[in-house]
């Protein structure tokens, strides 16, 4: 089966990210592949080694950007595509699917699995705008798969009570949560062999993206600015034994938190 | 293990750094007496450099300086779990320098006997003795760089660097210093000529005395006084695989490779380099590293090449011309000390580093151990070159 599994760089959000006049300071930051995106390449590398085939990493964005395709190959991809985007900001998801869908057209694959959303916006709109420009089957959110082939899939889609159960037909875009898996780690001889493996640069103009089709002009919207959630306010210790501290509290609760009246 | 506290008027000692050199002066301070002491931290204790070193503890060091200074080091640090009743998992485990070349090898038979007459424990081993204890290192003529022979050094080994940063704090506290985490220290006011007090985000204080323990930031903080020493900050990148079986029982080290590697008790797999080579001090870790690491780590154990790494890190290293670190008075400015320069090799020097620097300051003059690594070395051209032993290479 040929996979193709898009994937994007983020900013790494397990550190402190800084904003400053409502946009986010670039530096100082380290940028990961969105988690989710992970997970979508470790089911694509397990559906191949089961039943054949190759998966095919492609992310749009800078030169930096190859980093993350070069640790998704150590990862056990096969080949990568990266369409060089010098300046992503104020592009939305559906910049992003249009571009992907340029990229897309034309090639053949047999299904494209992507992370549910990506970790930085939090939108998870590309994947399923992508699936309605190819015109192709989609399934979001899946906790699982069976019966792969490389005709069809059985796929399990988490929902609020229950779970759903579908059959697709290949060609068709899947997105995963992130339960579906533990993604592996690069081992040392993945990483060497990283660096041969085949990536195709392309440039936006080689694919038809204008630059009304990209930026914040190809896009359907706009991101004003970035605000710091309020951090919580600090607690209240009361110290003494516990019937002080409890009518302290209860004190409190009545008196300035107005919450028992 | 220990309290926080509001910040008092007025402290003898402030040592501004709550790493591991930091905290063992507030410690050694306190044992020569010196209580009211407080360790200013800017983050957590630890957040620096000892707690993103790979944790490897030596004395085989190129000159006699060197020499004994380190081997002072691991002496206090033979007994200092019992001392600070604190398991610091110290493992005695024997550690490897490897030589690449003919010139290599004349450089390691050098140290080899410095060490020996200076009474530390090292040798040199051809590379069938090498395999016996490593047996499966690559000694054949199949790599780039093959392997011709070893500096080994039985008392080498590594030690669980966060319990050091741990056991000093809480040794510190227990006798009367305060330690003050998320405490910056703005600016350093001097009158006279002489150091008057610190002014932190958190208000000011005065003091007589002020230590800059501050390692990869030294720059930034001499930078307060007016003061400009030889220290170039490179950033430094490690990495842990996940955990497998035992199977390597010493530390190995690589100059030419630019690598070293040691297994933890929890069975990962502790793996540095040498330092960016361009300065700045940015904490990021690179696929650059990665994958060099890999390549050169492969041609010594092919027998790793399916070890996944689970983690990557850098932290920053104040390079000094010499390689050796500067522990000193700085005599323009009474009452204010610098305890920086430490590299790639700090961490090992940590209690040797708290000891002296607390001996220098309870007697207002360096003692004869850290004598050779005064700042104004450089002017004098008094220096004390470990380049050849200290790095893996640049």
């Amino acid at each position: 089966m040929e996979i193709i599994v898009p994937i994007k760089q983020v900013p790494d959000v397990a550190l402190n990210i800084k904003v400053k006049d409502g946009a986010v300071i670039e530096e100082g930051l380290s940028y990961v592949i969105s988690s989710w995106d992970e997970t979508a390449l470790e089911a694509a590398l397990q559906i191949t080694e089961d039943i054949g085939g190759e998966v095919t990493l492609l992310t749009i964005g800078p030169e930096k950007a190859a980093e993350s395709l070069r640790k998704g190959l150590a990862m056990g991809a096969h080949k990568a595509i990266h369409v060089k985007y010098y300046d992503a900001k104020q592009t939305d998801s559906f910049a992003y699917a249009k571009i992907l869908q340029k990229v897309l057209e034309g090639r053949e694959y047999d299904l494209i699995l992507a992370g549910r959303q990506s970790q930085d916006t939090d939108a998870g709109l590309t994947a399923p705008m992508l699936a309605e420009f190819l015109d192709l089957p989609q399934v979001t959110n899946i906790i699982r798969f069976s019966n792969v082939s490389n005709q069809n899939m059985t796929l399990y889609r988490k929902g609020d009570h229950a779970t759903e159960v579908l059959e697709m037909e290949l060609p068709g875009v899947v997105t995963v949560h992130d339960t579906l898996n533990e993604p592996r780690l690069a081992s040392m001889r993945g990483i060497m062999m990283a660096k041969k493996k085949p990536l195709e640069e392309i440039e936006l103009e080689a694919i038809g993206i204008t630059s009304e089709m990209s930026g914040l002009e190809g896009s359907m919207t706009e991101v004003l600015h970035y605000d710091k959630p309020e951090s919580r306010k600090e607690g209240k210790n009361f110290e003494g034994d516990e019937k002080d501290t409890v009518k302290q509290a209860l004190d409190l609760l009545i008196s300035e938190a107005k919450f028992l009246v | 293990m220990w309290n926080n506290h509001e910040l008092k008027k007025n402290y003898d000692v402030v040592i501004i750094g709550g790493g591991a050199h930091g905290l063992a002066t507030a410690y050694y301070l306190a044992k020569l007496g010196i209580t009211n002491v407080a360790v200013m931290e800017q983050k957590f204790i630890g957040y620096g450099g000892s707690g993103r070193n790979t944790a490897i503890l030596r004395s085989n060091y190129r000159t006699e300086e060197g020499i004994k200074f380190y081997d002072q080091s691991l002496s206090l640090y033979e007994d200092l779990a019992g001392e600070l009743d604190f398991n610091l998992m110290f493992s005695r485990q024997g550690h490897f320098t490897l030589g690449h070349s003919t010139a290599a090898v004349s450089g390691l038979v050098t140290r080899a006997e410095n060490n020996k007459a200076l009474g530390v424990d090292s040798y040199f081993l051809d590379p069938l003795e090498i395999k016996k204890m490593l047996p499966e290192i690559d000694i054949s003529d199949h790599p780039r760089f093959p392997v011709h022979g070893a500096l080994y050094h039985p008392p080498g080994g590594i030690i669980r660097h966060d319990a050091v940063v741990w056991a000093y704090a809480r040794g510190a506290e227990r006798k009367g210093a305060q330690i003050h985490q998320l405490t910056e220290v703005q600016d350093i006011l001097v009158e006279n000529g002489k150091v008057s007090s610190v002014v932190t985000n958190r208000g000011t204080v005065s003091c007589n005395t002020v230590i800059s323990v501050v390692a990869g930031w030294s720059s930034e903080v001499c930078k307060k006084v007016n003061i400009k020493l030889p220290f170039v900050t490179h950033p430094l990148q490690a990495l842990v695989t996940q955990s497998y079986k035992p199977w390597l029982n010493h530390v190995v080290v690589s100059g030419t490779l630019h690598i070293y590697l040691s297994q933890t008790d929890r069975g990962e797999l502790v793996c540095g380099n040498g330092i960016d080579t361009y300065p700045h001090y940015g904490m990021r870790s690179t696929l650059g590293f990665l994958e060099s690491y890999a390549a050169h780590v492969l041609e010594l154990f092919p027998v790793l090449h399916n070890v996944a790494v689970q983690r990557q890190w850098a932290g920053l290293c104040d390079m000094t011309p010499d390689y050796s670190p500067i522990i000193s008075p700085i005599d323009e400015i009474n009452g204010f000390y610098v305890n920086g320069g430490w590299g790639t090799y700090g961490f090992k020097a940590s209690p040797a580093s708290g000891y002296n620097t607390a001996q220098m300051v309870a007697n207002g003059k360096a003692p004869k151990m850290i004598e050779p690594f005064r700042y104004n070395r450089f002017v004098e051209n008094r220096l004390v070159g470990e380049k050849a032993a200290a790095s893996v290479g640049s």
